[in-house]
């Protein structure tokens, strides 16, 4: 499974730009960190954010002698960033893009704001469902903050092998929740594959289906954008 | 009489105030164990004004006093440093010499002492008290002290304080000893934006410097303060003297935002810091975290603020810790750093602090000749 992660942003100067500022800071041999650029368009850039990190291991033997070895890694922030919403797409990062954001704000002349996504999830897995010209399932269900009664909240997993949404909705009995988390299986031929999608704008998708599906996911979640 | 007798004891309602005021560091466990040092074991069911009150109706000597103030003397935080340039060729001996001749005449309730570090620096650690007369009676006096450090660079001498009225009049009266010794009044340089006018330009300097400190990458902006730039009356404005006028700026004075400050996370990216800073506010202080790009890559803590925003005078600035990489992650809470890293990240802000200005004052002279 590869993870993705939407984010929302209202840019202060045209993606192309913004990729000549990136140009300014390519990552070389020589560099901490800089910018590894694939692709620019109009209203898209594809590149990677790199990180050099040198460190000393340590190793001892049975012996009790040390022995310090230098060594070099790499940390990659696979991103593209896009005119329209969502504006930001994180490809397989690490939880904390504090890091990514203020390394925007920079080529932004800290003119930038960077937003997380909340998404409708029901409404994300129709409009994918509508996009994907497929059925699908939505086999699995997160909800937390189900109110049992007055002061007792659940949270709860709901599995099957079926829809699971008319069983929420019999549970809850038009009670409040919060829909965390939902599983959709797309079915292709004989083949059935499961997507995950959060209401924090990020999901996980087969390796195999990546490239067919991420264009999907991105545009149905497009629609979500909020109103100003 | 009885208001001598007084001076040299402490009674026990002095006592109780004094367990009383700090709740944080006199806690019930702290009570209970300054009876248990005494043989008295209370009931650790009973409420801290219990203990304390039974606790301060016991006899104290001078030994049991200073225990419980001992209890109750906090470290203090690490104050925030301000420095002033003086832009003249002067020697170790000449500081040494006027320091000696400050510390001669210092005041009864200071104590001066001073030490040559290295060839280029001088230190005078100033210890004085600073007296509160709205604290109780036996915690009004704070004993505090004033390291400031000369640190002589060529042609000129840095000298770094805290920023602290009291080590500024210290400086002060130096300086006057300094000026009398080269009979000549020391041009005195300062880190200030006072002849920057526009927000844009006050809150350049506070992007740059997170942005652009050597060795650094910006990490997180985790607290801002921006206040609204004070816009002067248009003196070609015209003055209709009209009572509904008067009335309407009033009602307008009366919804005036005049200054807002953010906690959190990335929070120059947030929607309300930039409606903030489009609506023309600009940073007079702010605290981020900045990531080592050399091992073992530490995430340190920076302030910078401006003692007086609105004229952008009086820059002081502090390094507030460090998260240190451990085993593969950060920690969670900031370390203290070693006096002689901080020092020269001290340094490091004062020179980006300066190399800031100088670009921001390049940046408006090309603007202006632009607009010409």
């Amino acid at each position: 499974m590869r993870r993705v992660r939407w984010l929302g942003a209202e840019w202060s100067v045209p993606m192309r730009t913004l990729a000549s500022r990136m140009k300014a800071q390519l990552f070389t041999s020589e560099s901490f960190d800089g910018f590894v650029i694939h692709r620019v368009r109009d209203n898209s850039i594809e590149a990677e954010y790199v990180e050099k990190l040198t460190y000393q291991e340590t190793v001892t033997d049975p012996f009790g002698n040390e022995t310090v070895f230098d060594r070099i890694g790499y940390r990659r922030i696979e991103f593209t960033l896009f005119s329209e919403f969502p504006n930001i797409e994180l490809h397989d990062a690490h939880r904390s893009t504090r890091e990514f954001v203020s390394k925007l704000l920079e080529l932004c002349s800290f003119s930038v704001i960077v937003e997380p996504v909340a998404a409708d999830l029901l409404c994300w897995a129709n409009d994918f469902q509508r996009n994907l010209g497929e059925k699908t399932v939505i086999d699995s269900v997160q909800v937390s903050g189900l109110e049992l009664e007055a002061g007792i909240y659940a949270k709860v997993l709901l599995k099957g092998d079926k829809d699971v949404t008319a069983a929420l909705e019999n549970l809850s009995l038009n009670r409040k929740f919060e829909l965390d988390k939902v599983q959709v299986k797309v079915r292709v031929g004989q083949k059935a594959f499961p997507i995950q999608m959060s209401n924090s704008g990020t999901a996980r998708i087969p390796e195999d289906q990546w490239r067919e599906l991420l264009p999907m996911l991105r545009s149905s979640l497009g629609k979500q954008k909020p109103k100003n | 009489m009885a208001k001598n007798t007084l001076l040299y004891c402490a009674t026990d309602k002095e006592i109780y105030d004094v367990l009383m005021s700090s709740k944080q560091r006199i806690n019930g466990a702290v009570v209970l164990e300054l009876a248990k040092d005494r043989g008295i074991f209370y009931s650790s069911k009973d409420s801290r004004e219990t203990l304390i009150h039974n606790l301060s109706l016991l006899t104290h000597d001078y030994h049991d006093l200073n225990i419980i103030l001992d209890q109750r003397e906090h470290t203090g935080r690490t104050e925030k440093l301000t420095s002033v340039t003086l832009n003249a060729a002067l020697t170790i001996d000449e500081i040494k010499e006027v320091a000696k001749d400050y510390m001669a005449d210092s005041p009864s309730d200071e104590k001066a002492t001073g030490y040559q570090k290295g060839n280029d620096q001088y230190v005078v650690n100033v210890e004085y008290s600073e007296i509160d007369y709205s604290k109780t009676r036996l915690v009004q006096r704070t004993p505090k002290a004033a390291g400031i450090e000369f640190h002589i660079e060529g042609e000129k001498t840095v000298i770094r304080m805290p920023s602290n009225a009291k080590a500024k009049e210290i400086v002060q009266k130096i300086k006057v000893r300094l000026d009398n010794k080269k009979k000549a009044d020391i041009p005195v340089g300062l880190i200030e934006l006072s002849e920057f006018a526009t927000a844009a330009e006050r809150t350049r300097f506070f992007t740059l410097l997170i942005s652009t400190l050597v060795g650094f990458k910006l990490d997180n902006v985790t607290s801002v303060k921006v206040e609204r730039m004070k816009n002067e009356k248009a003196t070609d404005e015209l003055e209709l003297e009209d009572d509904q006028n008067t009335e309407e700026a009033k009602q307008e004075a009366l919804a005036l935002i005049r200054n807002v400050a953010l906690r959190g996370d990335s929070l120059l990216a947030s929607e309300e810091y930039q409606s903030l800073q489009k609506k023309g506010f600009f940073i007079t202080s702010i605290i981020w975290r900045s990531k080592q790009m050399t091992v073992p890559y530490p995430v340190i803590e920076f302030e910078a603020a401006f003692e007086e925003p609105e004229v952008g005078k009086g820059f002081k600035y502090s390094v507030r810790g460090a998260l240190n990489f451990v085993e593969g992650e950060y920690t969670k809470t900031l370390r203290p750093i070693e006096q002689e890293v901080k020092q020269k990240l001290v340094f490091l802000i004062e020179r980006t602090a300066n190399g800031v200005i100088s670009k921001i004052r390049e940046e408006a002279a090309a603007s202006a000749d632009f607009s010409q």
